[in-house]
């Protein structure tokens, strides 16, 4: 049989677009197939009268993983990104009136954890010194050469690269972070509630309440003190640069274009059929779309079990993050970071999300906790000159137990710059010009995430290693899956590891089964 | 041709205690847990139900 191409990959996010570099660097022929009319997915901006907000994706964590992937590739990652530090990480407005802006610098953080609580200077030194060991275990890979893409999946070449001298101390302090919930990790080294939320409110970016969350998500904080980055044009700059090196190694990349379903017949998949009716064949498809986009939509004529279906709509999604977008007639100074987090209480903000995950109720403006990012802050050109773009993160249930979000989207957006006008950003009503309210249902709609939770499936332990989607799947021969539904997760890393997987195994099983 | 014996009462005895004793702590535990507790256990067993069948997907 002739196939079209050697590989189609649906979804142009940065799982796909990762994969399809690397396949295209190896010489085949690859098709990369995106519906909207950009590139990124969840890692994107889209541009209103000169507004470019972020969709998802806000800032650069873990920036080493990028220069890996770029070794990968035999290329040099100056040549395509231009990113400059975020300092200071966050500027956090308390309930009690202060604002306080985190710096980078960890001794400069100490002098602010002394000003809050000066007891809690102990434990967070000790916090720096635990996590801290930890980071320079991870980073034990930045000293080995990244060996050849299908040796990537091999154990013995992945201790290899992690070995070093730096993993040993790491070891009993990544226990105590791994065996421990975000919860209980933050409080055994702060004791003060304000010091217990600025270390332990990292949850948010795992649509978690926190006594569900990995400890090790506490990396996050600590990882902010070592250098959050954003790239200038925003971070749509990352999906964008990683499609160029795919399309000048030879990969096809189409925009606006549909898939409706994968082709499977004899348990293989052989192709795709677009939304227009075309048909395109191939050796092997990578699927890089939410696991229940893939499993309700495109393999929904597959002939799978029936408890395929079951089981992946019972793997629960993360917590929504509903969003609404600003685009202000002229600058606000109160706006003073990249990434600002307007907090309540430690103890209101449990309840919130407590109530959230279980019972689905939506709080009121007042009660919520904010994440407001200023992707001008840092590149003036996200924004009309001497305008303003902000984009708002809130937390809220997919299914309302009294509402409809696309009933009440816009008020409640409304409602919160109210709030925001009067807390922390005076003259912020106002000045707003453009405003485009993003509830989850909308998310949904816009870039296929199921119950609009960008933060992909649930990052909890029964639903991470074994229990995520399997790069290879294991149902339908020559179908593989990347993305934030598979392995590690969540955050641009995660995707660029999960494509980085994928492509080797694909390569692996090259000379074998798909030549 | 042999017959099945009856297993001595008195060698089953301390295992049914031990059962009974079990589902009774058990019970007074459960009854002490508030919603929030019991929410949690129950979303826990379900996942621990779904485990074994996401290692195929």
């Amino acid at each position: 049989m002739d196939y079209d191409y050697d590989v189609i990959i649906i979804g142009a996010g940065i799982g796909g677009l990762t994969a399809a570099s690397l396949l295209a660097k190896d010489g085949l022929k690859v098709l990369v197939l995106e519906r909207l009319d950009r590139v990124g997915g969840c890692c994107s901006n889209y541009d209103v009268n000169g507004f470019k907000p972020e969709v998802g994706a806000v800032f650069v964590i873990a920036h080493e993983f990028y220069y890996k992937l770029f070794e990968l590739l035999d290329l040099r990652l100056e040549d395509y990104l231009d990113w400059s530090l975020i300092d200071p990480v966050y500027q956090i407005y308390l309930e009690d009136g202060r604002d306080v802006a985190l710096p980078r610098d960890f001794d400069a953080m100490a002098q602010v954890v002394k000003e809050i609580a000066p007891g809690d200077l102990d434990g967070y030194y000790r916090y720096c010194k635990d996590l801290g060991k930890i980071h320079k275990a991870l980073l034990g890979f930045m000293k080995h050469p990244m060996p050849e893409i299908r040796k990537v999946t091999k154990l013995t070449s992945l201790a290899k690269l992690f070995a070093s001298k730096e993993a040993i101390p790491g070891f009993i302090p990544s226990q105590k972070v791994a065996l421990s919930n975000l919860e209980k990790l933050v409080s055994k080294y702060f004791k003060d509630p304000t010091l217990q939320l600025i270390f332990g409110w990292e949850n948010m970016y795992a649509g978690l309440p926190a006594h569900r969350c990995l400890g090790m998500f506490s990396m996050i904080t600590y990882m902010g003190h070592v250098g959050y980055y954003y790239p200038k044009g925003g971070m749509i700059s990352i999906p964008k640069a990683i499609a160029r090196i795919a399309q000048d190694f030879g990969a096809e990349l189409r925009l606006e274009a549909e898939v409706d379903s994968i082709i499977v017949k004899d348990g293989e998949a052989k192709g795709v059929k677009l939304a227009d009716g075309e048909v395109l064949t191939a050796r092997a498809v990578i699927s890089n779309t939410h696991s229940r986009f893939t499993y309700f939509n495109l393999l929904r004529d597959a002939g799978l079990p029936g408890w395929v279906n079951r089981t992946v709509r019972r793997q629960p999604c993360s917590i929504p993050a509903p969003m609404f977008y600003v685009g202000l007639s002229e600058r606000l100074d109160s706006v003073k970071a990249h990434m600002s987090l307007v907090a309540q209480k430690r103890e209101k903000v449990d309840n919130v999300w407590t109530d959230f995950y279980d019972r689905g109720l939506m709080y009121r403006a007042a009660d919520g906790m904010y994440l407001v990012i200023d992707p001008s802050h840092g590149d003036p050109d996200l924004a009309p000159p001497g305008k303003q773009v902000l984009y708002t993160i809130y937390i809220g249930p997919y299914n309302l137990k009294y509402d409809n979000w696309d009933d009440i989207a816009d008020d409640w957006a409304w409602e919160c710059i109210d709030y925001l006008d009067k807390r922390c950003y005076p003259g912020l009503k106002q000045r707003v010009e453009w405003m485009d309210s993003v509830p989850p249902t909308e998310l949904e709609r816009r870039l296929n995430v199921a119950e609009g939770a960008f933060f992909g499936i649930e990052m909890s332990l029964p639903n991470l290693g074994p229990f995520r989607l399997n790069y290879r799947s294991l149902l339908i021969d020559r179908l593989y899956q990347a993305g934030q539904s598979t392995n590690p997760g969540v955050g641009v890393p995660g995707a660029m590891i999960s494509g980085i997987a994928v492509a080797s195994l694909l390569l692996n099983d090259w000379p074998k089964k798909l030549a | 041709m042999g017959t099945l014996s009856k297993p001595p009462l008195r060698s089953t005895l301390p295992l049914i205690t031990c059962l009974c004793l079990g589902a009774c702590l058990g019970a007074a535990w459960a009854m002490h847990l508030d919603d929030e507790q019991r929410r949690r256990i129950k979303k826990n067993l379900f996942e621990l139900r779904e485990l074994p069948f996401r290692i195929f997907i």
